[in-house]
């Protein structure tokens, strides 16, 4: 017995000194220290609805009508959303207001088309509703927003070589609606960028770095959607309709749970080079993956409204009479700011312009001096637009709508004086142009690290950043960072 | 009195109208001087520089005496020239043809745009303007044909220099392009080279570029250039300029990390800034990858066997592997091309046929010429004893007898035996050379490949006084140190040293053809030159000679007798079992086998059984998966599948350790290790009675000499076999085992405890060992037959049960 209980002891001692070592340092397959697709949202397949779908359908109100007789909840999700309500859900901090102010296409300037009101003929093209036309009383705007079968579900989902919209919305003349709600699906790049790329009245005008390009890009172009086919969905992750992801210029303060972030799925330190990881703290990402935009398509960084109505050449790119003349740049170099996410200017309808200089419509926050803030890539876009010089602040005209709209009749004045009721501000009879400039970050056509900048697009003599301009004695390569001791 | 008026107020007019032009001359003049450098780069005003008087020599201002400019003097006011001039580096370059007077050139260096050429001829002519003429085309000086002037409005009234025209600096990447080679800073103009002569002196010699754009962004067609994206130079692209590295001796930065003793790893003290201004020393120091890097932190996790890579292998073997500039391969001297030039045949740049004709003559590259760049030589240097990557140009000239040694026939007589007139072939050349009777002699032409064609050069230069001229060919070896591309793009593929199409003894090219009757020689002092100078198919090859360099790879080299001893006893057992039992055969075809009394007796317990067939198929498995490692090309196995095979020879290596260690203990445990043991009394005549059945016994039919028990299984044969197996065989293989995989697991811990140097004798033992005991298995397993029936012992070994021969003698007696 005593010998058995030996036996025992001696094996257990054995196997003790061979496994133990052996799983303590057996070598352990080195984890990947980004494994960004572990993170990618799983799209469940989606249900071919072609045979689910009958018609006939009269209206884009009957298709909608028979999504939600499966669908119940989806109109009223909708409606919190801010592509239903053009306007924000919460009030924003503004400097220069005491109360929170909501941001929305409703009722907020741009430097490009300035305003939706009166403007509905062309602008409601891009809103995801059937009803709405100038000339409708608020009251009866709120009313119909609470309308479900107002929501347009076939913008997003339908396949959108098969549904079009015009005039207001309306689904455009030929379309076969039965066609388009058998084609439902989940939302393709097609769908989103149907309207994001034609922003301002045409492909890029307005972002710089979302474009049509964005249908089919090359891999080197941009690396999810081209090397990966990756859909906006993926990052814009949608939950009962909400969309994440907030672009600053109708959101001066953004939360950073709100947004979508390369961290979604990225890690912070997501390179092998230790030397670039530390880049992180105070670079974005896109500044060095982002390194040109408005590739392909050019995009419009001045626009002059003041030349418009002139009988001269027309030309997409440099005048119409409609618009005034621009200038277009293509393979942006954008430009390079302190950003932290958030506006630290936003213009207001009947905020005073400054009356010296350049009228900020927005700005981006942040500086050298705020740790949350990193250099970040924007597109700048400078515009001489309309103001009104007894009141002093800008002004909105209604350029689209008929018969007496600026594009019709070339004629300020009773742009002006047609808006006036839509707008709520009052116009004098006096008008004049001024500068306005907007900030637009460049965050779409992520480059691959073989196409993202290198050392010397920034650390070289003619490099791309004003070190100075940023805050830094000199190029942080040679005088430290500024969370180095020696700041 | 008003008509008095009228003339002068028009004088007025006229001299007020004449002062306004004038001054509008004069500002155009200014706003067009204030491009300095124009004759060719980029001028940067200094940051730091002050402005300065340009002296002559006599000390006075330029600007007041017209004089030459003295850069002693001028630079002198501040910097101490003399001790500059005598402490550099570029001293020795002076000596170089073309190159005398570098060290007085401060703007050649230090400033952007001077004008070398003609500094070059002025100096060499002994002009006194030699210095001034370094500023020509800055907009400071101008030189008409009534001689030098200094540019009035270049200067303060003081003599200083205007700070526009200031640009003195730190000399750049591209201050040492000037002479070192190809340099490229722009990241958005693409690359193109299209010429490369001794002036690109390091793009020449080693096709070496220092950029920092990638090369896969680059302008010429580069074979696969959409996967090398990475940049040139990677220390280019991190902003390093060459003199961070090759940086003043006496600077306040300097490591001086020689003369530090080894309790300290800074030397704080250094001169002051202004003492350094005064006297900078214009000695470059040579840093080393180490100066700045820590090749343990960096390779820790991943390359196994650490030190013995690092004190065998130069960073730049890996980290410099292939080469896309054109390097030179072949400076042929013995022919001159219709340009008057020596013929210079690059490495990895190919014509296509596309080629525009005449092209070639201009720019020897073009954008239509293919680039597939090299890999470099890897070649063990003397100094340190480490393999490193080289480029070998082979020179090939004339040389004649002269004071009994061979002297090289000087480039201007080669040239006046082809050209008499320096401008046209000879007729009797153009006869000799002329291939396709144009009447003309185009590069391809140019060759000296047949006794004939040599015989009319050798002739000409005879006729010039160059008698019994015959070609040589040198081989030199360049050294490769920069170029580095990024450790992703870094060799990190063990198979690229450790297979077998390695780097390590791979042929370069010499020379796509020999002159007639021509010979090379390899002359470099810091190589063995041990290495053959072979031709194959015309072409001539440097085939490096890893045995006489004492180079050794695993994978790679194989130590030759080991294998053969492993194999002849591999062999020589098979052969003499297949001996043994052809006899067996024929001997019981003439005996009746024989039939004694036989005994069921339980041999073999579950666990004896158990441990004895996991054994079998380990080592079975061990040995196969073995050879295979050590011959992957036999099997066709590399990379992955290389890794996945030392996988299961690990994994299967810790179930043979772990089983024989069980078994071990339990033997002990039961005191049945005692079998495995020769009894030494009696051993000798019961070992020769056991053979002399062996050896006659067995084929007469006669019974087995001992008799088997459960404690008494093996015969003294047996026991010695086994002995050694148990005992000395199976332990020194888990042991060598063990050690290369530990060494593996844990590089540092395992070159630290026992070294790194001994890695070749563990792995060599290993090998051997492993024959040894594949030997043994093809022994036993014949010897598996040799019981009462053929099968018996194996039947035994699966049930446990045996048909036991009783033997003549006392079961008593112990084997």
């Amino acid at each position: 017995m005593k010998q058995k209980s030996l036996w025992w002891l001696g094996l257990l001692g054995i196997l003790l000194v061979l496994i133990v070592p052996a799983v303590i340092l057996w070598p352990k397959p080195q984890q990947p220290a980004d494994n960004p697709w572990a993170n990618l949202p799983k799209h469940p397949p989606h249900v071919d609805h072609s045979a689910i779908i009958k018609g006939p359908f009269k209206s884009g109100e009957d298709v909608t009508k028979t999504c939600l007789s499966c669908h119940p909840n989806a109109a009223s999700d909708f409606m919190h959303t801010t592509h239903w309500r053009w306007d924000s859900v919460k009030g924003y901090k503004v400097p220069g207001h005491d109360k929170p102010v909501h941001f929305g296409k409703l009722h907020s300037f741009n430097n490009f088309c300035i305003g939706t009101r009166s403007n509905q003929r062309v602008c409601m093209k891009c809103h995801t509703g059937y009803f709405w036309e100038e000339g409708m009383s608020n009251q009866q705007v709120a009313e119909d927003l609470k309308k479900p079968e107002e929501v347009d579900c076939l913008v997003c989902h339908a396949d959108p070589n098969l549904y079009g919209r015009g005039p207001y919305g309306k689904p455009a003349k030929g379309v076969n609606l039965v066609a388009a709600a058998k084609s439902v699906r989940s939302p393709t790049r097609a769908n989103c960028l149907k309207c994001h790329a034609f922003g301002g009245g045409g492909d890029n005008v307005k972002h710089g770095d979302i474009s049509s390009a964005l249908y089919h890009p090359s891999p080197d172009l941009d690396v999810h959607m081209g090397r990966y086919n990756m859909q906006c969905t993926d990052c814009h992750r949608t939950s009962h309709h909400q969309i994440k992801g907030k672009l600053i210029n109708l959101n001066p303060q953004v939360d950073p749970s709100e947004q979508a972030q390369c961290t979604d799925c990225h890690s912070n330190a997501p390179h092998k080079d230790a030397r670039l990881n530390a880049h992180v703290k105070s670079v974005a990402c896109q500044t060095c993956h982002v390194p040109e935009t408005a590739e392909e398509v050019p995009t419009k960084i001045y626009w002059d409204w003041s030349t418009a109505g002139q009988d001269r050449p027309q030309n997409h790119f440099h005048y119409l009479k409609i618009k005034g003349s621009f200038v277009y740049v293509k393979n942006m170099i954008p430009t390079y700011l302190w950003f932290n996410g958030n506006e630290s200017e936003r213009y207001v309808e009947g905020d005073p312009i400054n009356p010296h200089g350049v009228t900020y419509i927005n700005k981006p926050a942040g500086s050298i001096n705020d740790p949350t803030a990193k250099i970040f890539p924007f597109k700048v876009n400078h515009t001489l637009q309309p103001y009104d010089t007894v009141y002093g602040y800008l002004l909105a005209p209604s350029t689209a709508s008929v018969p007496n709209g600026f594009w019709t009749k070339f004629d300020w004045d009773l742009a002006f004086r047609i808006a006036e009721p839509y707008t709520g501000l009052k116009y004098s009879g006096h008008f004049a142009f001024t500068q306005t400039v907007m900030y637009w970050p460049q965050t779409h056509m992520v480059r691959p690290k073989e196409q993202a900048l290198q050392c010397a697009d920034c650390h070289s003599p003619n490099g791309r950043l004003d070190w100075q301009a940023l805050g830094y004695p000199g190029d942080p390569m040679k005088w430290g960072g500024r969370f180095d001791d020696n700041h | 009195m008003r008509r008095k008026w009228i003339p002068l107020l028009l004088l007025t007019a006229l001299v007020a109208v004449m002062a306004a032009g004038l001054a509008l001359g004069v500002h155009q003049a200014v706003a067009e001087g204030e491009k300095p450098g124009s004759a060719g780069g980029q001028a940067t005003p200094s940051p730091m520089h002050p402005d300065y008087i340009l002296l002559d020599a006599n000390g006075v201002p330029v600007s007041e005496s017209g004089e030459p400019l003295s850069l002693a003097k001028t630079c002198g006011q501040c910097h101490d020239t003399d001790f500059i001039t005598t402490h550099a580096t570029h001293q020795k370059a002076e000596n170089i043809p073309g190159f005398a007077g570098l060290t007085k050139a401060c703007y050649v260096c230090h400033s952007d745009g001077a004008n070398w050429k003609a500094y070059e001829q002025a100096y060499a002519q002994g002009s006194k303007w030699a210095d001034t003429a370094l500023l020509l085309g800055s907009g400071v000086v101008e030189k008409t044909d009534k001689g030098w002037k200094w540019n009035a409005d270049a200067f303060w009234p003081d003599g200083r220099l205007k700070s526009d025209y200031v640009d003195i600096h730190r000399p750049t990447n591209a201050n040492c392009a000037q002479c070192h080679g190809v340099v490229h800073t722009d990241m958005k103009s693409p690359l193109i080279i299209n010429k490369v002569g001794e002036s690109e002196w390091q793009t020449f010699t080693t096709g070496v570029v220092v950029s920092p754009q990638k090369i896969s962004f680059s302008g010429m067609d580069i074979v696969g250039k959409e996967k090398l994206t990475y940049a040139w130079d990677v220390h280019a692209e991190r902003g390093l300029q060459c003199v961070d590295c090759h940086t003043s001796a006496n600077s306040p930065r300097s490591r001086r990390a020689s003369e530090l003793p080894s309790y300290l790893t800074f030397e704080p003290r250094h001169p002051s800034p202004g003492e350094f201004l005064k006297e900078p020393s214009h000695i470059l120091t040579k840093e080393n990858c180490e100066s700045c890097h820590d090749p343990v932190a960096s390779h820790k996790d991943w390359l196994p066997y650490l030190k013995l890579h690092m004190s065998k292998v130069a960073c730049e073997t890996c980290h410099v592997p292939h080469l896309y500039g054109p390097a030179a391969e072949t400076v042929d001297k013995t022919v001159v091309l219709p340009n008057g030039e020596e013929k210079v045949v690059y490495r990895g740049v190919e014509a296509t046929a596309q080629a525009p004709e005449g092209a070639e003559a201009a720019e020897p590259f073009t954008v239509s010429h293919v680039v597939k760049g090299y890999e470099p030589a890897v070649l063990k240097r003397n100094s340190d004893g480490k393999l490193a990557p080289y480029n070998l140009i082979t020179t090939f000239q004339w040389v004649y007898k002269k004071d009994g040694k061979d002297t090289p026939v000087s480039a201007d007589a080669v040239k006046k035996a082809w050209m008499p007139d320096g401008k046209t072939y000879a007729a009797d050349v153009v006869k000799a050379f002329d291939a396709n009777k144009d009447g003309k002699l185009t590069a391809d032409e140019l060759v000296i490949d047949s006794q004939a064609k040599e015989q009319v050069i050798a002739k000409r230069l005879a006729d010039l006084g160059y008698s019994g001229a015959h070609i040589v060919g040198v081989v030199k070896a360049y050294p490769i140190h920069h170029g580095v591309v990024q450790s992703d793009f870094a060799v990190n593929n063990c198979q690229a040293c450790h297979g077998e199409d390695s780097r390590i003894g791979k042929s370069l090219e010499l020379a796509a053809f020999v002159p007639a009757g021509a010979q090379v020689s390899f002359k470099d002092d810091d190589l063995s030159g041990s290495g053959k100078v072979e031709v194959k198919d015309g072409k001539v090859l440097y085939q490096p000679s890893n045995n006489l360099d004492k180079v050794y790879v695993a994978g790679y080299h194989h130590i030759w007798w080991i294998d053969l001893i492993g194999v002849l006893a591999f062999i020589g057992t098979l052969l003499g079992v297949s001996f043994h039992g052809a006899l067996r055969y024929v001997a019981a075809k003439k005996h009746h086998p024989h039939h004694g009394k036989t005994r069921r007796e339980y041999l073999y317990t579950g666990a004896e059984r158990f441990w004895h067939w996991t054994q079998m198929a380990s080592i079975v498995l061990l040995l196969l998966i073995g050879l295979a490692i050590h011959e992957p090309e036999w099997f066709g196995i590399s990379g992955i599948n290389f890794r996945y095979l030392v996988f299961l020879h690990t994994v299967f290596g810790w179930i043979l350790v772990i089983n024989f260690l069980l078994a071990m203990y339990y033997f002990i445990a039961i005191g049945y290790i005692g079998q495995f043991i020769p009894n030494p009394k009696g051993f000798v005549q019961r070992a020769i009675k056991q053979a002399k059945f062996y050896i006659s016994g067995i084929f007469k039919g006669e019974p087995h000499p001992f008799t088997k028990s459960y404690w008494n299984k093996l015969n003294p044969l047996q026991r010695m076999a086994y002995f050694g197996l148990i005992f000395f065989l199976l332990p020194l293989q888990m042991l060598t085992g063990l050690w290369l995989w530990a060494a593996r697991v844990w590089p540092q811990t395992m070159s630290q405890l026992l070294g790194s140097e001994t890695m070749t004798y563990v792995a060599a033992t290993h090998t051997l060992d492993a024959w040894l005991i594949a030997a043994f298995v093809v022994g036993h397993v014949y010897l598996t037959t040799t019981g009462h029936g053929i099968f018996d012992y194996i039947v035994a070994m699966i049930t446990g049960w045996e048909d036991v021969e009783v033997a003549d003698e006392t079961d008593a007696e112990q084997a």
